[in-house]
């Protein structure tokens, strides 16, 4: 595949993900660029035929917007008053949704993102997040409840899907 | 949850509305020549290679002038070598695991950074396995780790001189904060060599130096599992369940450097626990009549070391509830103690003992000692990895107990929320709620037990 072609149909796709996973558009389209910038220098290898350049990008973009929400958390430990990381863009809609997904530790926003937005399996889930997949299960039962009592949908399934090996 | 993924579709589509990400391989069209990263790439290059031909030139000048050219070179490049590899834990604890945040600094001996870590490097969200410890390079020489915790709003902070030879592999645990004893280094350091000592059996021989990955792979070529029970000089908690197809591997920089079957023997240079008796008393001989030898054994668990400060003490009742035997068992002894005692039923109680647990843990084992014969006892030292996953961090926490096997009582101070979620005692552990009921004669045929020194 071509850069070009992968960058069209994964730049997208990369913005959407990393803006979900810090709930900040600028944050999102700087962690979409870096990983597609890295993803591009490192194309011979990225985007050889035998591996998968998009599993890849996601999980350098994850990792990215990790480290930008460490950076910050450490930030408002050192530094209280001087940095606040609860403001919501009040242009966006579902602002009801965007305080659930704030108030979920990144890794379960991540697992959430990915399982329920991006329709990846936990297999899939957990080798972008870097874990295992019964972590991811952890995470995502975890946000379930979260996310249930946050938005007053008690009756929330999870409907978990593991890849046959 | 049926419309959660429509609901973050939409949030994600008016976020992106106006987010522009710029083609990488375009980013260069709009910018003058000299911008280009061809361009940057050929100027660094040039950059170098005029560094290295002046160094060169300077060299050659000087040539009968070794000492103030070649001196100079020799010995200001200590960042130079990656003769040693060091890595850093707190404690016992995984820096991945939460707090506290640590920051490291390794200096040379002329009080020069080499380099600075911290623990926020790690993935705090990850298994202990996949966090382990800081892992460092450092030059081989006289070195000193500064480390520096931060905890709540108090900062701590403390040096720890090292020597580090060429090709050695250090571990070097904090104990800053909770985690000092009084007194106490700064950091122990530990070889990785001292650390898999008696770890590392025939079969985990061939594994060594493979990554984890690779292992897993040759193992299950094998017919074998696995499962990793130390990470960069932390030992990681391990059921004490015996699987003979199971492989124990230590992990360092990446790395096996050690396994061991469950059950198997130490390579070479393992000592038999049955064969040094530091606490024991040698009953001297024949057992008088109406008596029988309690013999007690303070095994390690995995080859958990024994912590700092933790002392087990040793008390056997009749059933009148007088004391027949208080064996004195300190806090540096390990290995197998022996005792006479008068024959018939007794409770064997241990008393684990603490700075951070003042009132002890007690553990009750009922045993029968018959006339003439002997019983043995194996108790256990393990550490529980606790992860501070809270912020802030609880006041105390179990770092570590002891003891027999029987019912226990845990004083209040070791209730924690991490610890009460694993609940105590351990769920399905048998009847008596502890890990091992291995109290058994020694005529009685032996059926199953952890006890090393007589398998």
């Amino acid at each position: 595949m071509e850069f070009a072609e992968f960058f069209e149909q994964t730049a997208p796709r990369l913005v959407r993900l990393c803006f979900l996973t810090t709930l900040d558009r600028e944050a999102a389209a700087d962690a979409a660029q870096e990983a597609l910038s890295r993803a591009w220098r490192d194309w011979p290898r990225v985007g050889a035929d035998s591996s998968d350049p998009a599993a890849w990008t996601t999980t350098v973009a994850l990792n990215l917007c990790r480290s930008r929400w460490r950076r910050l958390t450490r930030q408002a430990q050192l530094a209280p008053r001087a940095y606040s990381v609860d403001g919501l863009p009040d242009e966006l809609p579902d602002v009801d949704l965007q305080r659930a997904l704030r108030r979920l530790p990144v890794r379960q926003r991540e697992a959430v993102v990915l399982h329920y937005w991006a329709d990846l399996a936990v297999d899939a889930c957990a080798r972008a997040m870097g874990v295992t997949p019964g972590a991811v299960k952890q995470h995502l039962s975890r946000a379930r409840q979260r996310l249930a009592a946050d938005l007053g949908e008690p009756d929330l399934e999870l409907d978990v899907e593991v890849e046959s090996p | 949850m049926s419309d959660l993924g429509e609901r973050l579709d939409r949030l994600a589509d008016a976020a992106a509305e106006g987010v522009e990400v710029t083609r990488p391989d375009q980013r260069q069209a709009g910018r003058p020549w000299w911008r280009t990263e061809p361009a940057l790439v050929a100027v660094g290059a040039l950059v170098v290679v005029g560094i290295v031909t002046a160094a060169i030139l300077v060299g050659g000048d000087n040539g009968d002038n070794d000492v103030a050219v070649g001196g100079d070179d020799g010995g200001g490049s200590a960042g130079q070598g990656t003769d040693a590899v060091v890595a850093v834990t707190y404690g016992d604890v995984s820096l991945g695991g939460g707090p506290p945040d640590l920051e490291l600094r390794f200096l040379d001996a002329d009080g020069a950074v080499i380099a600075e870590r911290s623990s926020s490097e790690l993935d705090r969200e990850a298994d202990i396995a996949e966090a382990g410890g800081i892992v460092q390079r450092v030059p081989a020489g006289d070195l000193e780790l500064e480390a520096t915790l931060q905890q709540g709003g108090d900062v701590e902070s403390c040096t720890q001189p090292f020597a580090a030879a060429p090709g050695d592999r250090l571990i070097l645990r904090v104990q800053l904060g909770l985690e000092a004893a009084a007194g106490a280094d700064c950091a122990q350091v530990q070889s990785v060599d001292d650390w898999v000592a008696d770890r590392s059996g025939p079969t985990g021989e061939s594994y060594i130096g493979l990554t984890q990955a690779e292992a897993d792979e040759q193992a299950r070529q094998a017919g074998l599992t696995t499962r990793v029970v130390g990470v960069d000089g932390m030992d990681l908690a391990a059921t004490m369940d015996f699987r003979p197809d199971r492989l124990n591997l230590l992990l360092f920089d990446g790395t096996v450097v050690a396994g061991q079957l469950d059950g198997e023997e130490a390579a070479a240079g393992g000592t038999e626990p049955g064969g040094t008796e530091p606490g024991g008393t040698e009953p001297g001989g024949a057992v008088p009549a109406g008596h029988g030898t309690l013999t007690v054994e303070l095994e390690r668990v995995d080859g958990v070391p024994p912590v700092q400060g933790v002392t087990v003490g040793l008390e056997a009742y009749d059933s009148g509830g007088e004391v027949v035997a208080e064996p004195d068992w300190g806090q540096s002894a390990e290995g197998v103690l022996l005792t006479t005692v008068p024959a018939g039923r007794m409770r064997l109680v241990s008393v684990t003992s603490s700075p951070s647990v003042p009132g002890g843990l007690r553990c009750e084992t009922p045993i029968e000692v018959p006339d003439g014969d002997s019983v043995r006892v194996s108790c256990w030292r393990r550490t529980r990895v606790a992860r501070a996953r809270r912020w802030p961090r609880p006041a105390r926490r179990p770092t570590a107990f002891s003891g027999c096997p029987g019912a226990c009582r845990r004083p209040a101070s070791l209730v924690s929320p991490r610890t009460r979620r694993l609940s105590w005692p351990r769920p399905g552990a048998g009847p008596s709620g502890c890990w091992l009921a291995t109290a058994r004669a020694a005529s009685e045929p032996r059926t199953i037990s952890r006890s090393a020194s007589t398998s």
